[in-house]
């Protein structure tokens, strides 16, 4: 007689969470994976943008865009403004979100707290293309952000060129997506403040610690997961910056400041037809993340694991 | 009671993917692809209708894209083996279509032609150009433009000019420019007039010709004449911000300004007429607005206008065969109606009888655009012209806004062009 097999609850859960878990990963292995591949393998070919017959040119297009200057848009200034953008944008943003976090976790009332959550992550839901049509404006010689710099700068009727002076256009790009995203991130690290237990809190106001004492010694540290979390988040995605640039340079302004890897890759491959060039380059910007991401774990890693 | 549930999801998805496969409808659906433009909306949407009454088994889905992002999409569209039935596009960004072998070669039939000699015979010459090969015809022209300068001469009037005799020079653009322009300190609040930026082969490049350049040599190498193209790369550079500050490509173009009467002058085709019409019918009829030709410099060696360019309808080879016949009988019916067209659009498609009809030479101003399109050479539309064009924008922007010595940009767009054409 065939006896049939007893599972414990364990197991049984652990069934039905990796059933949960397959559309995931199908999902992963279709566009995401599948298209890395595609892209590592493409990267070694001569494929062009319409034509569906390539040859295998070996690491010819790395040997390219390591060495040519790409028809005056070589990748290593793209990687040059790309880590300008990322450096100049993620750092302030995580600073400034752990900042507007914290105080907003300050407010005793809740639905202060709802409103100024929405305010800042309202930006984010806007569409990029309407942010920068936005930003454009504000940019404008006869626009806010020049009537602001005359006033700070104690001048009149000097324009600053936003749009125009490379320094100016790489700070404007800044600018635009600091304010696109930081809402997202203040949410992430108010959700990350609100998991740190108030008797914490309780505890040391009656040991006497300052609000100061308390941020650096208390709030920081059981922050740390939420902190690691959101910096390789936000790096990542200041890496992967496209529309912004993209959109500005549609406006009229000029590409070799802005000019960021995607963009790059979007020009090589769309425009000038180099699929096999463009895919060299999106598995260089591939391994750059994948550097920075290592580096930021190993930088956040810590000898004990945060428990309340 | 898991199972059951499961199975009662399971039985509706596959109901829904089986209900989405079934049902196919027996007619043809052409999608047609083109960039937005209010006024052209309006007409073919009323074409459309027409043609699907008269035509019931084909269903056409008109899908519009900013002018900037179309070729992208229908490049990218092709590269994932997708793409519309039917499309449109400027002469210059046609080229990389055609040897890619993406487009369809034209049905003479389903146009409604009995031979090609037929088809030729119909249009202006060189009209299919662009887009003939050795093996055949790929287009069918939608329009054909060319540039002037569009003056409001209220505004000349209110500055102390006189809009009777309006500028014919470069210089003398530059220099009433000066006089029309509006700063407060050097921030620009009005421009008396500008450039159209993007469109470097239609502007540019004849302007580097009417200093004796070219775009290519007679030996096939990129740049032809250096000192031509430093010389109106200078008077780029002298225009923009860094320079006398008249305009920049990061202000709004000026032919929509002109409608709303925010600058004194722009450069666009007899399109323009009809736009300003819908737009601003008040300043239309004021008769306070006239056309001059397209200016030359002063020491001009070759008198050419702004380059003309064509839009031509094109058919995705990929698309079954019905549907390519639905695609190129759509395409022949908007030429039947060229007159309505011109009339109401003023767009000028250019078959013979549109280019000696009366409709056309009515048109205000319509004298102007003819004599300037007798002094013009095409823009270019060889391999990679809307690379070309694009480098070529970046060389001008790289003087203007980046202060690169002009002969540094030359160089550099030389050695780009070449890269490319590798």
């Amino acid at each position: 007689m065939k006896k049939n097999k007893v599972y414990s609850i364990e197991q049984q859960q652990a069934r039905w969470g990796f059933l949960f878990t397959v559309p995931c990963l199908i999902f992963f292995a279709v566009f995401s994976f599948y298209p890395i591949i595609y892209a590592f393998q493409t990267s070694f070919t001569d494929r062009q943008v319409l034509s569906r017959n390539y040859d295998y040119v070996g690491l010819e297009n790395y040997v390219y865009i390591f060495t040519k200057n790409n028809g005056g848009f070589p990748l290593s200034n793209s990687i040059r403004a790309t880590l300008i953008f990322t450096i100049g944008t993620f750092i302030p943003m995580i600073i400034m979100s752990l900042i507007i976090a914290t105080f907003l976790m300050q407010l005793r009332r809740d639905k202060y707290r709802g409103f100024f959550q929405l305010m800042y992550y309202m930006p984010a839901v806007l569409s990029s293309v309407v942010a920068a049509a936005i930003w454009m404006i504000i940019f404008d010689p006869r626009g806010l952000m020049n009537q602001v710099s005359n006033f700070i700068m104690r001048s009149s009727g000097v324009d600053y060129n936003w749009l125009v002076d490379p320094v100016m256009l790489q700070v404007s790009t800044i600018i635009i997506y600091f304010w696109k995203y930081i809402g997202y991130f203040v949410i992430l690290f108010i959700t990350g403040l609100a998991a740190i237990p108030s008797t914490i809190y309780e505890a040391a106001t009656v040991d006497g610690s300052s609000r100061w004492h308390t941020f650096w010694k208390i709030t920081l540290p059981l922050l740390k997961p939420t902190t690691a979390m959101v910096s390789i988040m936000a790096m990542l995605q200041c890496l992967k910056t496209f529309s912004t640039q993209f959109m500005l340079y549609q406006g009229g302004s000029p590409r070799a400041p802005i000019d960021v890897i995607t963009m790059n890759i979007y020009f090589t491959g769309i425009r000038n037809g180099r699929l096999g060039r463009a895919s060299a380059m999106s598995l260089v910007l591939f391994v750059i993340m994948l550097v920075f991401t290592y580096l930021q774990l190993v930088a956040n890693r810590s000898s004990e694991d945060v428990e309340y | 009671m898991i199972r059951v549930k499961a199975e009662i999801i399971i039985s509706l998805l596959v109901l829904i993917l089986l209900s989405s496969c079934g049902g196919k409808d027996a007619s043809v659906s052409v999608e047609y692809w083109t960039h937005e433009d209010s006024s052209r909306r309006e007409l073919e949407t009323s074409l459309i209708e027409r043609f699907e009454e008269e035509n019931p088994d084909i269903d056409v889905v008109r899908i519009e894209y900013e002018s900037a992002e179309l070729l992208d999409m229908i490049v990218s569209a092709f590269a994932a083996g997708d793409g519309p039935d039917l499309f449109n596009l400027p002469s210059e960004e046609i080229p990389d279509l055609l040897t890619g072998g993406v487009l369809s070669e034209i049905d003479l039939k389903a146009a409604g032609y009995e031979s090609e000699a037929n088809l030729l015979d119909e249009y202006i010459d060189g009209a299919f150009d662009t887009v003939t090969t050795a093996e055949g015809i790929y287009g069918l022209p939608l329009e054909y433009t060319n540039w002037c300068l569009y003056i409001n001469r209220n505004l000349f009037r209110e500055a102390g000019l006189n809009p009777d005799n309006p500028p014919s020079t470069w210089e003398e653009v530059m220099a009433v420019s000066e006089i029309l322009s509006e700063r407060d300190g050097s921030v620009l609040i009005q421009r008396g007039f500008d450039f159209r930026y993007p469109y470097y082969l239609s502007f540019f490049v004849p302007m580097v010709m009417q200093l004796g350049g070219e775009l290519f040599s007679p030996d096939g190498g990129a740049i032809y004449n250096d000192e031509a193209w430093e010389k109106a790369l200078s008077f780029m550079k002298e225009w923009g911000p860094l320079g006398r500050n008249l305009g920049s490509p990061t202000y709004e173009n000026a032919r929509t300004l002109f409608n709303s009467e925010g600058i004194a002058m722009c450069l666009s085709g007899l399109y323009q007429e009809s736009r300003l019409e819908s737009q601003n019918p008040a300043f239309f009829s004021s008769g306070e607005w006239a056309v001059a030709p397209f200016p030359v410099f002063e020491d001009t060696v070759c008198d050419v206008s702004a380059s003309p360019y064509f839009h031509y309808f094109m058919v995705n080879d990929s698309s079954d065969s019905p549907t390519k016949s639905a695609a190129w009988r759509l395409a022949a019916y908007f030429a039947d109606h060229a007159e309505e067209y011109l009339s109401e659009i003023g767009l000028i498609m250019p078959l013979k009888r549109i280019m000696s009809s009366e409709l056309l030479n009515d048109k205000p101003f319509a004298s102007v655009f003819l004599s300037d399109l007798e002094r013009s050479e095409e823009a270019y539309d060889g391999v990679h012209a809307s690379s070309i064009q694009t480098l070529i924008g970046d060389a001008v922007e790289s003087v203007m806004l980046r202060s690169v010595p002009p002969e540094k940009a030359v160089q550099a767009l030389r050695s780009s062009i070449e890269m490319l054409l590798e």
